[in-house]
């Protein structure tokens, strides 16, 4: 089939389809989902005593900043990747990845700096459990608000999601659990977020790949 | 500013083709089709390759047409999906060329080997070059052992280079099999 008959060939199928909805729309609903997911649980189960004792300490502050900061950019950056136009621009591609990284850079000092103590087993296997059912909803929300995208550059849309899944639960933990023994993090949240990270880069590969053209 | 006209003109048409207007349709995708081609041309030198690509653009325009939104520029977005689809048939290209030369030292390693080695080898050679097809056997002799390149077994053989590519790779493999279960 040369090209011209390949033309009039596509022509003669409907040309009209539903449409995706449009970039900000999508933003706007993407950024909407998150923020009702990470407040229903401050409200449901209430944020931890502490909290406004443990802004002061620079480096509490800065993790939860840096989170806040990863959560958003990789909601800017997943709301573009449904569309081919956006998402082969190279801040949607590499910001969310530099803003993971100025996270875990707050993690890293963070265990070499604060005082460690006893690991908390009593909730450990609780929390590592947490980490994982609360990283589920994310991608499966972004999954729903872009049904009908395509996505030309999977793998940074599934890196970026699961970046997103991951923080996000971890964020929702920090806020919660009254803890704050870096050993404890380390093993029963920063471990099990690797494992949302890289299960959830995997499935959501999966799933980008089938949303391929 | 025709450039910009033609720009502003091809996203009205868009707009037209995603509310049913058929003859706008036809019109960007032969549009769409003339701009890919400009692209991919300055970066694939074989034509019927070019229009291979030009051809699986189209096709992907027609399957991500519902992603386009008329507010922002058309061609940004026909151009990120001719990248996408020319870095897929590099791809495809590396990976073929891999294969290929995998085989080649399979057979490079044959040559290599002692006479009687040599000898015996010789003969399951053409026992295997005997399990191809006439047309498989002449173009793996033009290109492999008379030493013709793909584009020229193409010419002589009136197919597309593309398609002898393939026949080899395919010739290839079959001696490879072979050679491993005789192993």
């Amino acid at each position: 089939m040369n090209t011209d008959e390949l033309i009039d060939s596509l022509t003669e199928q409907p040309a009209s389809a539903k449409k995706t909805p449009k970039p900000m729309m999508a933003l706007f609903t993407g950024t909407l989902s998150i923020t009702v997911y990470i407040l229903l649980f401050l409200i449901i189960i209430g944020p931890r005593e502490d909290l406004a004792s443990r802004m002061t300490d620079p480096l509490f502050t800065a993790e939860i900043l840096t989170s806040i900061l990863c959560i958003a950019i990789c909601v800017v950056s997943i709301s573009m990747h449904g569309y081919p136009d956006l998402s082969v621009k190279r801040w949607v591609k590499y910001l969310p990845y530099a803003t993971f990284a100025a996270f875990a850079l707050v993690l890293v000092v963070e265990l070499l700096t604060q005082p460690t103590g006893n690991t908390d087993y009593t909730y450990g296997m609780q929390c590592a459990m947490e980490m994982c059912l609360f990283g589920l909803i994310p991608p499966v929300l972004f999954s729903l608000i872009l049904m009908h995208g395509i996505f030309i550059e999977a793998r940074h849309a599934s890196l970026t999601t699961a970046i997103l899944a991951g923080v996000t639960s971890y964020l929702v933990l920090r806020l919660l659990e009254p803890v704050d023994n870096m050993l404890h993090y380390l093993y029963w949240h920063i471990i099990p977020l690797v494992l949302v990270i890289g299960v959830t880069t995997l499935l959501s590969n999966l799933y980008h790949k089938r949303r391929k053209i | 500013m025709l450039s910009r006209m033609n720009a502003v003109s091809l996203e009205i048409l868009m707009h037209e083709a995603q509310n049913g207007n058929r003859k706008a349709y036809h019109e960007v995708l032969e549009q769409s089709a003339r701009l890919a081609r400009a692209f991919i041309s300055k970066r694939i030198q074989n034509p019927q390759d070019s229009e291979d690509i030009v051809q699986e653009v189209l096709v992907a325009i027609h399957k991500a047409r519902h992603t386009y939104h008329s507010d922002r520029p058309y061609k940004p977005w026909l151009f990120a999906l001719t990248q996408y689809k020319l870095n897929d048939f590099l791809r495809r290209c590396y990976r073929r060329s891999d294969r290929e030369q995998q085989g080649e030292e399979v057979i490079a390693n044959i040559a290599d080997d002692s006479v009687t080695f040599g000898d015996r080898i010789g003969e399951q050679l053409d026992e295997a070059l005997e399990e191809l097809s006439d047309k498989q056997r002449e173009i793996l002799t033009k290109a492999k052992i008379e030493g013709y390149s793909s584009r020229e077994v193409a010419e002589q053989m009136n197919m597309t280079e593309s398609a002898v590519k393939v026949a080899i790779h395919r010739s290839m493999k079959q001696l490879k099999k072979k050679f491993e279960d005789s192993e």
